[in-house]
């Protein structure tokens, strides 16, 4: 046995070696252990069943060696190693656990001794931990354990030690890498808790001494450099119970039973609570980075502890034999939630850069030629503000927003107009109306919502849910964003930051760009802006059998985001989609090759299902009106034909002049004689421009119109504009130093023709934007079209009938409102009118109308407005038919109260009195004074229901094709729009965003597949 | 290569540009309706008998003031109207109804729609005067009426009216403008859908002094044509007309008179170079001394007026009087003349107007009527109703219908006029900005 006399400075320290397939590191360990500048007295090693070369290693050094087995914990290997050992005859005599993956530098021994001379009290210590790969970062410095059971080093990831942390100081625990601990209270505690066979040990014990009323200490000139082996799943875990031989699993597990046996009895519901809701969210984490082993030992640690309560019972009884005070003694040293919080936005952040900014991991070492009284002399470069602007990217950015800024000078504040309906105050209110199974638009609708309302909702809580804030700041940012999108493409195409500059600001002022912000077409102004990322993507997927699921599946969603808010870009992207699937099939019977031919056709059929199943249900409704699919939000709003259309202008109120000629014609002419890429970019340009001239010429109504408009072709003019840009890109790349070598040559003149055209193009765009274009149809703070009291009343029908300018005369156009002007929303789902109500109408113009009263006051319209400027004729004609009582005339018009019975519910008793009947919106329940019809004014739907003692009242449709109810007795009854099966369309589409979501996420690497420079 | 693939593109560019424009679809949200508004017919006064001629015995009517709002088919082409006003459904054809008290007097009512504004021109309200205001209310809600009145006295205070739906009123004229003698009024409904009517009746004691309707004309025009004015002499010497004239603008008015007739064109006597004093009925009384049984007058002003024609006559050994009121330019219009005999007058410079008549037995005979200054002309026996098929520029007509009981004169002007307009469409439009 070894003399257990002590050293000149009165302490006689131990070191336990612990080794289990330690070979990597043994040698350097075994070395910095004999070399420690204050002698280790006695060395010995536990080997835990080593398969590998550990144990010739140990005993060529003359260490000691005693063999366990190999499922032997680090507790257990420590308490057979103590064993060999005399008992202890005083307070000075030490155990230094060293790990087979731990080297401490020579004087670590010697720094950690002197601390503890110094305090009598202490009863652990341990050195500072680095990196062994990285040595310059720190690892650990003391460690602590957070409420969620997380491991708390309190330093930042990858930190640099720069001596931040120095300093000796009480810290909860440390690692048992390197931890001096006295034994004699080592004994008295009873060692490590034989139930923590690996990992969390430590912390434990550092719990017990506090509590035992002693200390810790963190020794920081001593320091240790650490492989954290085990950790970082280097090497297996081999424990005895096989349930637990998953890292994640164990130390998932060991850290809860820390928790659970450590902490005052009357946390613990609470934190059994937060234990299982933490692990439940990182199991979800897990999921969504495609690690579903991670996700399923996060789950199973805790339950499998749970379930166990006995052993933590059992655990605590032990505990509480050896405390002296209060298990609250180590909060000082559990870090704030606030702490973790920010530690974890850290992390995520770092994440998010990694992988939008890949670096590579790089670390500095002490190896790199630095000289550092250089230093010291050169002075430090100190950057000029002002020369930030002399960048081109910097000031046209800036340019265009004061541009913008100035151009949108009556679009500060709640926005409607043109295409773009008013906007309701708040996120809930959009997400309610996508939601809802019933829209009360008009005489009500079930048609599916469009995805784009859900988006921008959910894009409003960016905005503390004000919605109205949102489209404001879109509608004045919207050229920035297109113009930086744009930008960011072109990189790849030239290194002139002028031209690029150039051409993305030309791409914000295109003729498309222009109208699709002056009208308010939020379909056409999400194309400007995503559509050049599209076309990045396209252009990379030409082999599209060699790009991975993961990006098939990331590109999907965003032509699903796409889609969502313009379904004419979506068959845009559709239409390349099917050319690259013919091209496919020629290919095919060229080089015969049919599994590569089935493979590139499913990725192609995957990238167009993808975008249609995220938008379902409503994608799949469209194809039951195939015109709509080249319908783009809001309010249907004519282009300007397809003559138009051939200047990539896309007309209509709000657009540029025509006479003011956008470029891209001419460049796509131009280029189409290349013989560069830009040949293929002009001939996509051209099909669009040809797909956008026929569209122009066709007409569809939209939901809530008789009557269908010159179709608006914004986002086909988008994609031509895109590739006109692109090709004049790849024209004029390079082309100075080229017309500069050669004599005048007809390129000379083309060239000139381009930069001419795009010149005179910018300067009428800019003056037209600060001039005329701010007056824009789309504005700020406009006067509601509903006199104010007509809203007092939500939900009161209101036919509203307004003059318009026909092609050749002025006619009359007319809709119902309930109480407010269209919102957000409104016209995607508005459903017909009834052709009893356009009849109604009909004939209250020409005069014959006698009856038209009863069908308006059937259909629940309480009131007819005559919105300034009046139409005399009809003015006339109503005042004259009867059936309607003049209410106002004031500046905004002239309003009618519709006579009759004109409420949303009316019931009609067995002897023919009708009575209305108040009913809310969303469903009512309310009292049936007997027997009788029940008759509801909203446009007939199998899912409306009346309830009645428990059961569905018989339905049918009345002679205005209404939904009426036989009431045969009195009493209460329920009124509803089921909407079950809308509910479960949304959990439909919820599962398949999600699902799409979890594929196109990058998958996040186990520990075990990093490699160790980037873990230690 | 290149020069290939140029014209290639060249083509096609071509060929999309014509695809693109033969597709353009012509969006007219502009359909039209068409549809002629129903027509009222004013009620017969007690001890009257009343009767109208409609188009077909296929026309659509009901009794205004009845429960019964539906209509029914009328089954006759001329039937009675009692003491409530009917209301006919729309058909193009403009109903006459002819009154007449037996042996004392006839009158005949165009039966009109609903209009804004209607003025007339004519009656009285002294001692003498028996006549009255109708209002008939088609609509279905109350309606308000304002009456403004003028008189040889200047501006009377007006009435404000009221007449409840599907109902109507009968106002005494003496106590509109009690003791007035020469009255023009004016009717503007500010609500409702009202038909006006006036009866001139006149009585001196127990001496009836006969009556007849006072059609009503349009807004004030500086160019009035009032034709077949009916004229005879008696004992040589030739029956007195007046001309009531208004200038009811904020200036005073200079007139000029041309009798138009088979004798000529001429200014009556007196009235040359007449000057109307603003507001004021001003009565000019003549006495033309022509051969003809009919004539016109055209009378042409610097200011905005109004005239009509009184004119005495005698039937059967009784007085009775006429109201001759303007008539617009002739339109392509039809007119139910079942049972009136009535005499046409067309006035104009150059007379060309193209007449179809369809007569009891179904079938149709045209005549073509050509001339200039005035030409008469009588359907056949039997007609039932006359149709305007064409008319030239400038021509201006009037129908006079001759009784036992009296004799009666209506303008020339459609009841209810064709009403186009745009259809309505439904959009969403409207309840944005």
């Amino acid at each position: 046995m070894a003399d257990l006399a002590k050293s000149h400075d009165g302490h006689h320290v131990t070191a336990i070696l612990v080794v289990h397939d330690g070979a990597t590191w043994l040698p350097e360990v075994v070395a910095s252990l004999a070399s420690q500048t204050r002698t280790i007295d006695l060395t010995i090693a536990i080997d835990t069943g080593s398969v590998d070369s550990s144990v010739k290693l140990l005993k060529n050094s003359r260490v000691p060696v005693i063999t366990m087995a190999r499922d032997c914990g680090f507790g257990e290997a420590i308490a057979a190693g103590i064993e060999t050992i005399p008992a202890p005859k005083g307070d000075d005599e030490w155990l230094w656990f060293i790990h087979d993956d731990c080297a401490p530098t020579p004087d670590a021994l010697s720094f950690l001794l002197s601390a503890v001379t110094e305090r009598p009290h202490v009863a652990i210590a341990g050195p500072k931990l680095r990196g062994w790969y990285d040595r310059t970062h720190l690892l650990e410095s003391g460690i602590s354990i957070a409420s969620n059971g997380a491991r708390w080093t309190g330093l930042e990831p990858r930190e640099y030690d720069q001596g931040q942390h120095d300093g000796i100081r009480e810290v909860m625990s440390v690692s048992t890498a390197g931890m001096l601990v006295r034994r004699k209270i080592f004994d008295e505690l009873g060692g490590f808790d034989s139930n923590l066979s690996l990992f969390r040990d430590d912390v434990d014990l550092g719990w017990r001494v506090h509590v035992a009323g002693h200390s810790v200490i963190a020794v920081t000139d001593a320091i240790a450099w650490h492989a954290e082996a085990s950790a970082s799943e280097r090497r297996e875990i081999d424990v005895k119970s096989p349930f637990l031989k998953h890292h994640l699993l164990l130390d998932r597990r060991n850290a809860a039973y820390v928790l659970l046996t450590n902490s005052s009895w009357w946390v613990l519901p609470l934190l059994s609570i937060q234990l299982l809701g933490s692990a439940l969210f990182r199991a979800f984490g897990f999921l969504l980075a495609k690690l579903p082993g991670y996700a399923t030992d996060e789950v199973l640690a805790v339950g499998a502890l749970l379930i166990r309560p006995r052993m933590i019972v059992e655990a605590r009884k032990v505990r509480r034999t050896h405390r002296l005070i209060s298990s609250r003694v180590v909060s000082q040293f559990i870090p704030p939630r606030r702490a973790q919080l920010r530690m974890s936005l850290l992390r995520a952040t770092q994440s998010f850069r990694q992988f939008i900014l890949p670096s590579e991991s790089g670390s500095s070492s002490v190896l790199d030629p630095t000289n550092e009284d250089e230093d010291l002399l050169t002075p430090a470069a100190t950057l000029r503000w002002r020369s930030i602007f002399r960048r081109p990217e910097v000031s046209t950015f800036f340019f265009l927003f004061i541009l913008t800024t100035i151009w949108s000078r009556n679009r500060f504040g709640s926005l409607a107009g043109g295409a773009l309906p008013a906007t309701p105050s708040g996120a809930m209110n959009l997400l309610g109306s996508y939601a809802d199974s019933w829209h009360e638009v008009a005489m009500g609708s079930a048609s599916a919502s469009p995805p784009w309302i859900a988006i921008l909702a959910i894009a409003s809580a960016l905005f503390l849910g004000k919605a109205n804030l949102l489209v404001t700041l879109f509608f004045w940012m919207a050229p920035l964003l297109i113009m930086w999108s744009m930008y960011s493409i072109l990189k790849e195409y030239s290194l002139n930051s002028f031209l690029r500059v150039g051409a993305s600001l030309s791409y914000a002022l295109s003729p498309v760009a222009l109208a699709s912000i002056s009208s308010g077409r939020l379909g056409s102004m999400v194309t400007l802006i995503i559509g050049p990322q599209i076309v990045r993507y396209l252009l990379r997927i030409r082999k599209v059998e060699k790009v991975s699921w993961q990006f098939i599946f990331a590109l999907s969603l965003l032509i699903g985001v796409l889609a969502a808010f313009s379904m004419q870009a979506f068959i845009a992207v559709a239409l390349i989609y099917v050319i690259g699937g013919i091209f496919d099939v020629i290919d095919n019977r060229k080089n015969s090759n049919p599994r590569l031919m089935r493979n590139r056709l499913t990725r192609r059929f995957v990238l167009i299902a993808t975008p249609l199943l995220l938008c379902f249900p409503w994608s799949f409704q469209l194809l039951s009106h195939p015109g709509r699919l080249l319908l783009e939000p809001g309010l249907s709003i004519a282009g300007g034909g397809s003559a138009l259309a051939w200047l990539a202008n896309p007309g209509g109120v709000g657009s540029i002049p025509w006479w003011a000629m956008s470029p891209a014609p001419i460049i796509l002419l131009v280029a189409l004689f290349s013989s560069t890429r830009a040949r293929l970019f002009a001939e996509v340009g051209v099909i669009f421009l040809l797909v956008a001239s026929f569209a122009g010429a066709l007409a569809f109504p939209s939901h809530g119109d008789s009557v269908g408009e010159p179709l608006w072709v914004g986002s086909f003019l988008t994609f031509a504009s895109i590739s006109a840009v692109l090709a004049g890109v790849v024209i004029l790349d390079g082309l100075r130093n080229k017309l500069a070598s050669t004599g005048f040559h007809f390129r000379h003149i083309l060239a000139g023709l381009v930069v001419a055209s795009t010149l005179m193009y910018a300067g009428t765009a800019v003056t037209w934007t600060l001039t005329t274009g701010a007056n824009s149809p789309v504005r700020a703070n406009q006067e509601s079209v509903l006199p104010p009291f007509l809203a007092l009343n939500p939900g009161v029908k209101t036919l509203v009938i307004r003059a318009a300018e026909g092609v050749n005369s002025q006619t009359l156009n007319f809709y119902i409102s309930r109480g407010s002007d269209a919102r957000l929303g409104d016209p995607d789902t508005a459903p017909t009118s009834p052709l009893a109500i356009d009849l109604a109408v009909r004939q209250i113009v020409d005069g014959s109308g006698l009856a038209s009263s009863k069908v308006l006051s059937a259909y629940g319209i309480k009131y007819v407005f005559m919105k300034n400027p009046i139409d005399k004729q009809f003015v006339h004609a109503i005042d004259g038919l009867g059936g309607f009582v003049r209410n106002s005339a004031t500046d905004a018009g002239i309003v009618w109260r519709v006579d009759g019975v004109s409420e949303r519910l009316v019931f009609t008793s067995a002897s023919g009195k009708s009575t209305g009947i108040l009913a809310d919106p969303k469903g009512t329940r309310t009292f049936s004074p007997g027997a009788g019809i029940l008759s509801l004014a909203e446009n007939f739907d199998a899912s409306w229901e009346i309830i009645q003692d428990g059961k569905k009242l018989p339905k049918k449709q009345n002679e205005y094709g209404l939904p009426e109810f036989a009431v045969t007795n009195v009493g209460e009854f329920s009124l509803t729009h089921d909407g079950t099966a809308r509910r479960g369309m949304l959990a439909l589409q919820s599962l398949i965003v999600m699902g799409v979501v979890v594929m196109a996420t990058p998958a996040r690497r186990r520990r075990s597949e990093m490699s160790v420079e980037e873990l230690t | 290569m290149k020069l290939r693939r140029g014209g290639f593109i060249l083509v096609l560019c071509i060929c999309a540009i014509l695809i693109s424009s033969a597709l353009s679809a012509k969006v007219s949200s502009s359909k039209y309706t068409e549809n002629y508004p129903a027509i009222t017919c004013p009620p017969s006064t007690p001890g009257v008998n009343g009767w109208v001629s409609v188009a077909s015995k296929k026309v659509q009517f009901r009794r205004i003031a009845s429960k019964v709002t539906k209509f029914a088919t009328a089954k006759r082409s001329e039937f009675s109207i009692y003491s409530d006003p009917i209301l006919i459904n729309g058909n193009g054809v403009t109903s006459v109804v002819s009154q007449s008290s037996a042996g004392l007097w006839s009158s005949a009512f165009l039966c009109t729609a609903a209009q804004g504004d209607q003025w007339f021109i004519g009656a009285s309200a002294d001692v003498t005067s028996k006549g009255h205001l109708i209002l008939v209310n088609s609509g279905l809600s109350e309606a308000i009426v304002d009456t403004s009145v003028w008189s040889e006295n200047g501006v009377q205070a007006g009435k404000v009216l009221s007449v409840r739906a599907n109902a109507f009123t009968s106002v005494r004229l003496d106590s509109i403008a009690a003791g007035q003698s020469s009255l023009a009024l004016r009717v503007t409904p500010r609500s409702g859908r009202v038909s006006a009517f006036v009866i001139d009746e006149r009585k001196l004691g127990l001496k009836n002094l006969g009556a007849d309707a006072v059609n009503s004309t349009g807004q004030p025009k500086s160019q009035i044509v009032i034709s077949g004015i009916p004229h005879h002499a008696l004992n040589g010497v030739s029956a007195p007309h007046i001309l009531r004239l208004l200038a009811p603008g904020d200036s005073d008015a200079q007139i000029r008179v041309d009798l138009i007739s088979r004798d000529g064109v001429f200014v009556p006597v007196g009235l040359d170079e007449k000057k109307l004093i603003r507001g004021v009925v001003t009565d000019f009384s003549f006495a033309p001394i022509i051969s003809s049984k009919t004539f016109s007058l055209r009378i042409q002003s610097d200011q905005p007026i109004q005239a009509s024609v009184y004119s005495a006559d005698s039937v059967s050994g009784h007085k009775d009087f006429v109201w001759n009121t303007p008539t617009p330019p002739l339109v392509p219009m039809s007119i139910a003349v079942k049972d009136l005999s009535p005499v046409f007058v067309f006035t104009g410079d150059v007379i060309s107007v193209s007449i179809s008549v369809k007569l009891a037995t179904g079938k149709v005979h045209k005549v073509r009527i050509t001339g200039s200054d005035i030409r008469t002309w009588s359907p056949p026996k039997a007609s039932q109703v006359v149709t305007i098929t064409k008319t030239g520029v400038g021509v201006y007509g009037s129908a006079l219908i001759r009784s036992s009981n009296g004799v009666a004169s209506v303008p020339l002007s459609a009841g209810s006029q064709l009403t186009r307009a745009s259809i309505p469409n439904s959009d969403i439009a409207v309840i944005n900005h």
